[in-house]
């Protein structure tokens, strides 16, 4: 299954909520990938430094590093290779400013300019528009047969998808064009609401940052168009027939409501899903239901052997009736990963993994 | 002997009447801070529980409550919110300036939001505002509450919170940013009245944001952290007989052991060795990343890895855990 998804698409987008292994699922795909025959690149964003050293990223810079040679290790050999770059978001919002400002010294004004530096490290969303226009340069390169693009760790997973959207919006809404109209500050006691506004962000913070707000806006200009651009090219790059999505998940009750949530989500916004992966799933190894026993405190050995020993038994069968129940009702594949016993942040966990994923 | 670095109790610090609670997302940080507010309610404390999340938890713990900006009564002794910035900012515009009629008009504005959102700390002042106001009414002549615990944001905007009096205050010393921070300076100094806990789990990522979380703190802030909670610890299964347990894993023989063991089950000892296995690598796993946490000289809680599926069923055997002392 997983192999014909790669087959098919030349850009996965890896998503879901942190902390459920996104980046070593995404490291796995590669591997599959590589092992397919693709070139392949793994676009990842602040690895686990284990992780990151499997993968030959332990500390550099954003650029590719080709990890095909510790492949060999696996048994990979012949046409795919493998590379991984880790994204460095902060820099690349930085990069279009660069890009796109009018002249050297508006970009030194931007760039210097207090509210730009809080909104470039901290307006929601902001690191998911950066991936995905690290993703968008990468695509129209055409430098790699497949692109897998593992997401920031984020709680509102969607933020990913909105963030051009969001920042479009900000640069695009009237009052922000009143404001670059009329040069910030410039522009105050021409419209009334305007006037309230600065009046009352003035009292709450003092009178520095309205000077920060009318600089910025003075420079946000030269960005704006470029910009919007981007987001809409952003937009239509998510819905084009070689992308798609993979939502990676954890086996627990709470996590697979979220992960299906997202599919709904995505599937609204008509933007492709072609599998659910329950990664850390525990899978049930009694042919029948235990019976579970109380007595943690026990002092004997032997009860708290078979206590632990049932408990986790009963925790594999809870896990797995949640996945059954949400593959039934899933139009998309899911496909479950057994929890590792080893490392599963070394070149042989991620083969396993990738292993998994192939027979899966 | 790596079993003796963590407290198996709650120590004082989870006493005070303010409790910071921060970490990695995904370690259980809304959950211990939820089982904390429960105990506290359960030993019949009027108990404040404040989520600060746009995709509150709370719902999926309690039965019948939904999560929303206003106080809502969860159970006996146990009032819960979620602090969002945005009706923060809304109440806070209405109390401090007076202006009622325009402050929807100028909250809601898109614009506005996106600046405030943005500008240097207005998020983490407004809502620390809104504690330093609750920690500060009056039933009578007593507290109105004996307990708020803080399901505070993830590490990242944490410290920015933690980060911000100090700031505001070397910017500004008049006005009313620079009142409002001397008031949350004085909260998260006082260590009579305030805890700042952080969760974590014993695995590489969420360890090294502690790490780096808690040094932070102590070196640009006057705060300081009084305890760190290892959420997640496995069972040390062997204890006392632990030569015994591991030789037995490890592949010997030991018919006495594993017949009483398996009395009654109907399953076999590989399943068993399995199992017990899967779970020892697990926490020696863990053992190690409990020995990086040292070095911080904080005082380290442990609360156990529960093996439960669903979220409710966490809480209800953590409360039971951590009353039972």
């Amino acid at each position: 299954m997983m192999a014909d998804i790669i087959q098919r698409h030349r850009i996965l987008i890896i998503g879901g909520s942190g902390g459920v292994g996104k980046t070593s699922v995404s490291a796995a795909l590669g591997i599959a990938s590589a092992r397919a025959g693709f070139r392949t690149l793994v676009l990842t964003i602040d690895p686990a430094r284990r992780l990151a050293a499997a993968l030959g990223l332990d500390g550099i810079g954003p650029e590719a590093v080709e990890v095909t040679p510790q492949l060999e290790t696996l048994g990979i050999q012949g046409p795919g290779e493998l590379h991984a770059m880790m994204l460095d978001v902060k820099s690349t919002l930085d990069q279009a400013v660069e890009r796109y400002a009018s002249s050297p010294e508006r970009r030194e004004a931007i760039l210097a300019n207090r509210l730009y530096r809080n909104i470039s490290t901290r307006l929601s969303g902001s690191q998911e528009f950066a991936a995905m226009q690290r993703l968008q340069e990468i695509a129209e390169s055409g430098a790699y047969e497949r692109i897998i693009l593992d997401t920031p760790p984020t709680t509102q997973a969607l933020d990913f998808l909105t963030a051009p959207e969001r920042l479009q919006a900000f640069f695009d809404s009237s009052l922000m064009r009143i404001f670059i109209q009329f040069g910030g500050t410039a522009g105050r006691g021409f419209f009334r609401m305007t006037d309230v506004l600065f009046k009352t962000l003035e009292r709450l913070t003092g009178a520095h940052v309205i000077r920060d707000i009318g600089e910025f806006f003075e420079v946000a200009e030269s960005i704006l168009e470029p910009f919007s651009r981007q987001a809409r090219q952003a937009q239509a790059l998510l819905r084009r027939a070689e992308t798609s999505f993979v939502i990676v998940t954890g086996p627990y009750p709470h996590q697979l409501v979220d992960a299906d949530r997202f599919r709904q989500k995505l599937c609204e916004m008509e933007i492709k899903v072609s599998a659910l992966i329950v990664n850390r799933w525990l899978p049930p190894t009694l042919a029948q239901r235990p019976q579970r026993q109380a007595a943690v405190h026990s002092q004997q050995l032997a009860r708290r052997m078979a206590f632990w020993a049932l408990e986790l038994e009963h925790l594999a069968r809870e896990q797995t009736e949640s996945i059954d129940r949400l593959a039934a009702h899933c139009p998309q594949p899911v496909l479950r990963l057994a929890e590792q016993e080893g490392d599963v942040h070394s070149m042989a966990g991620l083969g396993q993994l990738a292993k998994q994923l192939d027979a899966s | 002997m790596t079993q003796q670095l963590l407290e198996t109790r709650l120590g004082p610090a989870f006493d005070r009447r303010f409790l910071f609670i921060t970490g990695k997302g995904g370690v259980g940080k809304t959950l211990i801070s939820a089982m904390l507010a429960v105990r506290a309610a359960q030993r019949g404390e009027r108990t404040l529980w404040v989520e600060m999340s746009e995709a509150p938890r709370g719902g999926h713990l309690f039965a019948d409550f939904s999560p929303r900006y206003q106080l809502v009564p969860v159970r006996d002794h146990l009032w819960a919110m979620n602090l969002r910035v945005q009706p923060a900012i809304e109440e806070y515009l209405a109390v401090a300036f007076k202006v009622p009629f325009i402050t929807r008009l100028i909250a809601r504005n898109t614009l506005f939001q996106v600046l405030t959102g943005a500008l240097p700390g207005l998020d983490s002042l407004i809502p620390l505002g809104k504690l330093w106001y609750e920690l500060g009414r009056k039933r009578g002549r007593k507290p109105y509450w004996d307990r708020i615990i803080l399901d505070a944001p993830a590490t990242g905007h944490a410290l920015a919170m933690l980060r911000f009096p100090q700031a505001a205050l070397d910017m500004v010393n008049s006005g009313n940013v620079a009142d409002r921070s001397r008031e949350i300076d004085e909260i998260l100094s006082d260590q009579t009245l305030t805890s700042l806990i952080a969760v974590t789990t014993l695995e590489e990522l969420p360890v090294d944001e502690t790490r780096e979380l808690v040094e932070q703190v102590h070196a640009e802030t006057p705060y300081r952290f009084a305890a760190v909670v290892c959420n997640s610890v496995f069972p040390d299964i062997g204890r006392d007989q632990d030569e015994r347990f591991q030789s037995w894993l490890a592949g010997a023989e030991d018919a006495g052991l594993i017949d009483e063991a398996l009395a009654g089950t109907g399953a076999n000892p590989d399943w068993l060795r399995a199992r017990l296995q899967w779970l020892e690598s697990r926490r020696r796993a863990q053992q190690q990343w409990l020995e990086a946490l040292a070095p911080l000289s904080v005082p380290l809680a442990r609360a156990p890895w529960i093996p439960a599926a669903s979220e409710a069923e966490v809480l209800a055997a953590l409360v039971e855990e951590f009353s039972a002392a």
